[in-house]
């Protein structure tokens, strides 16, 4: 998931170790947002941007992102919406769950409760969201679908033939509403990591190829029956193995 | 002055009276700095060009009607008098006051206004917003690098929301022989938010024909199967200052593409002969800074050709910085011996309308490269 869910968080970091995100404008919004509520004003911010983003980012061209720049400084003093938000989890219900798994074909469940995840943290940041959503890439993504191009581009047309979606009415929006969304039931299933969230609808799903790493606990779709850990706790330990068997060889060759 | 024989040109050409626009002149005066400082401020932002566009748009839209039909006749009356427009547009620089272009011929908030007041009459009732030229011609696209991309996100997002909405695309739609309601409203829809007109004009046709041609043109396959390995010595690199090199590398690809897109954006600074010293001093940097991550030639020329060579990425980088070393790389392989071009009147190789032979030449030593 590319949204940023944490932005005090962003702005600790990129305050104490001059972090920029991978997506430079997270680090600039949220640099704006803290300049503002702190009352500075239009030009002093983008001074106070620019001296950041020259010191922080190698690859800052003042010329090329005096626009954009500029535009989200306009942007955030017209609107005054200089809350940080920070998301701490999103909790699914048992209502929600039902209505996905009544689709019946598991590469559009994947797709809808990818979907139902998003909505959840777009209400979360913008409290009148009203469950739209950007159908972009990154819910596409994050379903970690496996269908053809032709089959992914109609899953939209799916799920809205079935009475979950509602379209918007203009030609050139990408997105769309849920009627899933179940804002009174208990949630069943809280994610509080959003990495490979899709495995756990898996896991309620009754897919016994979801496993829980032995290491971190995070869910995993196991590949073979040797697959044990997540892919950065396999790294870890593949490392350590590593550093363990050079030791006790070394250790034996004195001996 | 161009002159042709082509019979095509020749069978284009209408036969028409000559147009004369009525000019105003002003007055003769000496001129003095203040009149060119006052004549370089009313050719700012002029509308020549803009006006030319439009009148170009015109001739989209006009094709869009039967020859002789009121419509076909009005707009050719437009567009004639676009040249008298443009005479104005011209004149402004003189600071000859005179009337511009009607807004209502171009823009849709005027061409509204204009047939309502006009309503009375049934017969012409929605006349302006017919003949509304308020788009460029599909054909410009290849002009207009904004335009481009505006026409290229818009089909994008139109033809994923034809999937969600029917389930086809927006060809097989249009092509659909009973549409619904929903379905005709979206195509409305569809072409009135387009950016650009598709009308059948002569351009428009002309340039789907191109593009009908060039899109069977197989692509150039990107593997070569070229065997970079020649261009390398057997001694190998250190994997530290590989990966320091290639950090400096993608520094490189960055600011190569800043730079390109200045240039694009006509932002760069200075004059072609500025600019090549620029990239003279922007090579001698990046040269730099590669021997500093690895001072051995040898061992940063196999780092650069691994690094620019495993991938499709430009060879520029390896080529500025190690360019003396691969070609020393090269002659070792060979055994010292290297094949050339020479211009040749009578040579076998046919090259940029020259003619080349290949020549034959053994290198002694290295300080002769």
């Amino acid at each position: 998931m590319k949204t940023v869910l944490n932005e005090r968080h962003l702005l600790k970091r990129a305050i104490e170790e001059g972090y920029v995100s991978t997506k430079p404008t997270d680090t600039i919004r949220v640099l704006i947002k803290h300049h503002m509520r702190n009352q500075l004003d239009k030009t002093q911010v983008r001074q106070e941007v620019d001296r950041f983003m020259a010191s922080h980012f190698k690859f800052y061209h003042p010329l090329k992102w005096d626009g954009v720049i500029h535009r989200m400084i306009n942007s955030y003093g017209k609107s005054g919406d200089l809350k940080l938000h920070a998301v701490e989890q999103a909790g699914v219900t048992e209502g929600e769950l039902d209505a996905i798994r009544s689709l019946d074909h598991v590469e559009r469940e994947k797709f809808a409760f990818s979907l139902l995840v998003h909505c959840k943290i777009a209400n979360q940041l913008r409290d009148a969201n009203a469950n739209w959503i950007e159908a972009d890439k990154d819910v596409y993504d994050d379903s970690l679908l496996v269908l053809p191009a032709k089959e992914k581009r109609l899953l939209i047309h799916h799920l809205a033939g079935c009475g979950m979606l509602r379209l918007p009415s203009g030609i050139s929006s990408r997105k769309v509403q849920l009627n899933y969304v179940d804002h009174q039931g208990e949630p069943i299933i809280v994610l509080r990591e959003f990495t490979d969230f899709v495995y756990h609808y898996l896991k309620w799903r009754g897919d016994n190829r979801i496993i829980e790493c032995v290491r971190c606990t995070r869910l995993l779709q196991r590949t073979s029956n040797r697959s044990k850990y997540c892919r950065p706790c396999a790294h870890e330990v593949q490392r350590e193995q590593k550093t363990h068997w050079k030791r006790s060889k070394w250790y034996d060759g004195e001996n | 002055m161009l002159t042709t024989d082509n019979q095509w040109v020749m069978d284009a050409i209408k036969e028409l009276p000559a147009i004369i626009c009525d000019q105003k002149i002003v007055d003769k005066k000496l001129v003095e700095e203040a009149d060119l400082i006052q004549s370089n401020k009313d050719s700012m932002g002029d509308e020549i060009g803009a006006i030319t566009n439009r009148a170009t748009s015109m001739y989209d839209v006009q094709a869009g009607f039967v020859t002789d039909s009121m419509e076909y006749m009005e707009l050719d009356k437009r567009i004639k008098l676009c040249q008298h427009y443009q005479q104005n547009a011209i004149d402004k620089a003189k600071g000859i006051k005179s009337l511009p272009m009607p807004r209502h011929w171009y823009q849709y908030r005027a061409s509204n206004e204009m047939d309502k007041a006009a309503q009375q009459e049934e017969d012409v009732s929605g006349l302006n917003l017919r003949l509304l030229a308020n788009k460029k011609p599909y054909f410009m696209i290849y002009r207009y690098a904004g335009l481009m991309k505006e026409y290229k996100a818009f089909i994008k997002q139109a033809e994923q929301n034809a999937l969600n909405r029917f389930g086809m695309e927006i060809k097989k739609l249009i092509l659909k022989a009973e549409k619904s309601e929903e379905e005709k409203k979206f195509l409305a829809q569809y072409q009135w938010l387009l950016p650009v007109t598709e009308g059948p004009s002569i351009m428009n046709r002309l340039c789907r024909k191109i593009e009908a041609a060039l899109s069977f043109k197989p692509r150039q396959k990107r593997d070569s199967g070229f065997n970079y390995s020649i261009l390398m010595s057997e001694n190998g690199y250190g994997k530290k200052a590989y990966n320091q090199v290639a950090d400096l590398y993608e520094e490189y690809v960055h600011e190569t593409q800043t730079y390109r897109q200045l240039i694009k954006q006509g932002r760069a600074d200075g004059d072609a002969d500025s600019q090549g010293r620029q990239r003279q001093l922007f090579k001698e940097r990046f040269r730099q800074m590669a021997y500093a991550c690895c001072s051995n030639e040898e061992e940063l020329c196999n780092i650069l050709v691994e690094l620019c060579y495993k991938s499709s990425r430009s060879k520029q980088f390896a080529w500025d910085i190690s360019g003396e070393q691969m070609i020393r790389h090269l002659l070792r392989h060979s055994g010292g011996i290297l094949h050339y071009p020479e211009l040749d009147e009578y040579g076998e190789i046919e090259f940029g309308g020259e003619r080349f032979t290949l020549r034959t030449t053994r290198m002694e030593s290295q300080g002769e490269i």
